[in-house]
């Protein structure tokens, strides 16, 4: 702690200041199960996240298979000819 | 199971949730229910923020879950959350700061002219003579300029440094906010009580 973190002792700021440092409040709505809805939607909107781009990594895959496969057949076809 | 995770230390939960987070968040929610108000408490009066209040401290519990990977237990677990909680309200603050164009970064000292102050309505006036809600409306009643530092500095017990840090502004105007922020916290909770009584 430096010089700057402590107040002027000799200033006397009374109760309420003094108060602040237990300042509560009771929420209107039952936050901790507002908390793990939040938490299930992130988790959900991240295999979400995952399953789509698994599902786009597949299909790119799947698409190049049938390229090379197209053109190693078309290959064969121009060399029997 | 409940039982078990109420007499835990932070720490210990803390631990559990790292342990089995995908599959059990009870742990969690039971740190969630043990500082829910106190981060409630420093969102609304930092942020003066009635409506979103709620959400902001949803969100940094949100935050916190996701964040508890990193966390490397140097500081305490409420330390960490506290720390998260006022980055959370400050960048919610900036992003207001556009609409209300209250300046929280400035180095004019700004006059401390209490933004989206409220008169006292005659059902606010009897709960006034709880101290508590006193204290509320007082902070209600303050300009973002003087109120936030004043929430940094005696709400969550930030350094003087690390306020100025925060906010971006020099050691003197904190200081002189903090300062007058005190000032007119006195006087408004003095007249509040005066209208209560």
């Amino acid at each position: 702690m430096t010089p700057d973190d402590i107040d002027d002792p000799s200033e006397d700021w009374g109760e309420p200041i003094a108060e602040l440092r237990d300042l509560e409040l009771d929420p209107r709505s039952d936050l901790p199960l507002r908390v793990r809805r939040g938490i299930e939607r992130r988790f959900f909107a991240r295999d979400l996240l995952t399953l789509s781009w698994t599902g786009i990594t597949k299909a790119f895959m799947e698409w190049l298979a049938m390229l090379f496969t197209g053109l190693s057949s078309e290959r064969k076809q121009k060399e029997e000819q | 199971m409940l039982e078990d995770v109420r007499d835990q230390s932070d720490e210990a939960l803390v631990a559990q949730v790292r342990q089995s987070r995908d599959v059990d968040t009870r742990a969690f929610e039971q740190l969630v229910r043990r500082h829910q108000r106190r981060v409630l408490a420093n969102c609304r009066y930092m942020t003066n923020a009635h409506h979103d209040a709620e959400d902001l401290a949803q969100e940094v519990f949100v935050k916190a879950y996701f964040a508890l990977e990193g966390f490397e237990g140097r500081s305490q677990f409420k330390t960490w959350l506290q720390r998260l909680k006022i980055n959370h309200c400050l960048n919610y603050l900036r992003r207001r700061q556009g609409v209300t164009e209250v300046p929280l970064a400035d180095d004019d000292d700004g006059d401390g002219a209490p933004v989206g102050s409220q008169p006292p309505t005659i059902t606010r006036e009897l709960e006034l003579r709880d101290d508590r809600a006193r204290i509320a409306a007082t902070l209600e009643s303050m300009g973002d300029t003087l109120r936030v530092p004043l929430v940094l500095r005696d709400v969550d017990g930030l350094s003087y440094d690390e306020i100025a840090e925060r906010l971006g502004i020099g050691l003197s105007a904190v200081k002189m906010r903090i300062k007058r922020g005190r000032e007119e916290f006195r006087r408004v909770f003095a007249t509040l009580g005066s209208v209560g009584a």
